[in-house]
């Protein structure tokens, strides 16, 4: 077990990770702040009957949260499988898992982490500042409960997908990783599709009848739970399994999937 | 300490090592040497674990490398040709990394970098290339491991820098340690490496210590080269002449001239010491 994994040297890992990555993060921190300090100056001094309400800074702070997470992997670990790069963190002696462990909390928790608390203090500050131009505070009640809606789960999806792209592309990752993503979503949908429109072509001419007028029907991975829950697919179990199944491949099997294979590709990589 | 039985590996459709046996022991300083592209580099890779064999075909001290398990790690330390620094002070990289090492000591590389004059107060990008290999060669030894792996070590360094390098991996080797170096430049570590290893494509030619060659062969200077010889190198002044020693004398060992005479006499070489 404690060749597999140690508490001790994962702290010590962990310390080492956090110590040496930090300016790093703390760099896209400033970044994503100081966007919204441009924001406000413009407002400010341009036009000074613009107001930045709530909304559109959680829009903004939604936006950069997803895109810190999902370039997380490739700013903090691009040389993890660099053929001369990755040697120095491949040779430390520390588990396989512990540096698996490390890296997706580095990537997927703390970055994000630490950029939604600079965002929300730099907001907070303006707020206060001046009131008249950034209307409400973004940390309030609604904020939470805005973020307790969305599936966790959901959102780290995409992350965990670029986390296993950054270990298996060495050169051009982000565009690979990009389009990839883009290929699996295609595929699923494509798929899902098909099943649906021919396999299940009489019931779902029903079903469209039953929904017209009533609500758009649309097969949208991201809302695949709202349809397995629909109404409209009650009587129509077989649809309903179809639709449950890759509902349950898109927001478990990729990110496990991912997880998975990024585990298996760090222990396996060669340089 | 290295066990390499029936090693076969290939990129791809190259194959680069077929059937090569080895075993390196502790308290040895080994000089790994061959051609370019004979898979000197390939060879630390995979007993450092950054390249997957078959099983049983490299353990060391009883690890498979490739699992990389800690306890492997702890053990082991490679210092790259190119090593391409990351964006840290050197202190820092040898603090952080040191902790991972049970046997690694602080004052120990302090001492070494004073010796290499490098400041660890810099970044590595800060630094040359020299200076930065200098400042990892400093923290390799400082890990105080069992395996200490040096991919070409002198590429890069300065004149006396060189003969730094050669007393304080002199230093370095114990009786529990086992010292790979990898180089072509065999005259920056002359009276360093014993034993001798020779790689070719076919695989090993020559593993040997230096007391075993010169019972072997009879390295000797002369104006005119000696037609009876294995081998002889015209250098200023003369000639060096390499034959096979059919007396009780026992002569310094030339290790370029060893080298050029074992890639030209393989045959001959090989009915002489022994196949491996």
């Amino acid at each position: 077990m404690k060749n597999t994994f140690d508490i001790n040297r994962f702290y010590k890992l962990f310390k080492k990770e956090f110590k040496e990555r930090i300016p790093l993060i703390l760099k896209y921190a400033a970044i994503f702040s100081l966007i919204l300090v441009g924001i406000w100056l413009t407002s400010l001094l341009i036009n000074k009957n613009m107001r930045v309400p709530m909304d559109v800074r959680f829009v903004y702070i939604s936006f950069s949260v997803f895109l810190a997470m999902i370039m997380a992997p490739f700013s903090l670990y691009k040389d993890y499988n660099h053929s001369k790069k990755g040697l120095d963190y491949s040779s430390l002696p520390a588990s396989v898992l512990e540096k698996y462990i490390s890296m997706v909390l580095m990537s997927l928790i703390i970055m994000p982490l630490i950029i939604i608390t600079s965002i929300l203090f730099t907001d907070s500050l303006i707020a206060l500042l001046s009131p008249q131009y950034f209307t409400g505070y973004l940390l309030n009640e609604a904020f939470f409960e805005s973020i307790s809606q969305k599936s966790f789960a959901e959102i780290f999806i995409l992350p965990s997908m670029f986390l296993f792209g950054n270990l298996i592309y060495r050169k051009n990752k982000v565009l690979k990783t990009i389009l990839t993503t883009l290929g699996i979503y295609l595929i699923i949908t494509i798929v899902l599709s098909f099943i649906l429109l021919y396999l299940f072509k009489d019931q779902m001419a029903v079903i469209a009848d039953a929904m017209e007028g009533k609500t758009k029907f649309s097969i949208d991975l991201r809302n695949m739970y709202d349809l397995y829950n629909s109404e409209f697919l009650a009587g129509y179990p077989g649809i309903r399994f179809t639709v449950g199944l890759f509902a349950l491949l898109y927001s478990i099997g990729l990110p496990v999937g991912s997880l998975a294979g990024s585990y298996y590709r760090m222990k396996t990589i060669q340089y | 300490m290295v066990l390499i039985q029936n090693l076969k590996f290939s990129y791809g459709k190259q194959a680069i090592f077929n059937n090569v046996n080895l075993q390196l022991e502790s308290g040895k300083i080994y000089g790994l040497l061959g051609q370019n592209g004979v898979g000197k580099t390939t060879l630390l890779k995979i007993i450092s674990g950054f390249l997957k064999v078959g099983k049983d075909e490299c353990t060391v001290k009883g690890y498979s490398p490739f699992e990389r398990s800690p306890l492997f790690l702890e053990n082991v330390i490679f210092v790259p040709e190119d090593f391409i620094a990351p964006d840290t002070i050197v202190n820092d990289y040898a603090k952080f990394r040191g902790e991972f090492y049970p046997k690694y000591d602080s004052n120990k590389f302090g001492r070494l970098m004073t010796d290499f004059e490098v400041n660890g107060n810099y970044k590595f990008n800060k630094l040359s290339y020299g200076q930065q290999k200098k400042a990892l060669i400093a923290f390799a030894l400082s890990t105080n491991t069992n395996l200490i792996l040096l991919d070409e070590p002198s590429n890069g360094l300065d004149i006396p820098s060189k003969s730094q390098l050669r007393k304080v991996v002199s230093e370095a080797s114990t009786d529990d340690s086992c010292i790979i170096i990898s180089t072509h430049q065999v005259r920056d570590l002359e009276n360093l490496i014993d034993p001798i290893i020779i790689l070719d494509k076919n695989g090993v030619l020559l593993n040997e210590s230096i007391e075993r060659i010169s019972q072997k062969l009879l390295f000797s200077f002369a104006s005119i080269p000696d037609n009876s010889a294995l081998y002889n190198e015209s250098t200023p002044g003369g000639y060096i002449s390499v034959k096979k020693n059919e007396s009780d004398m026992e002569t310094r060992v030339n290790i370029e001239a060893l080298f050029n005479t074992t890639l030209k006499n393989r045959t001959k070489i090989s009915e002489l010491f022994g196949k491996y």
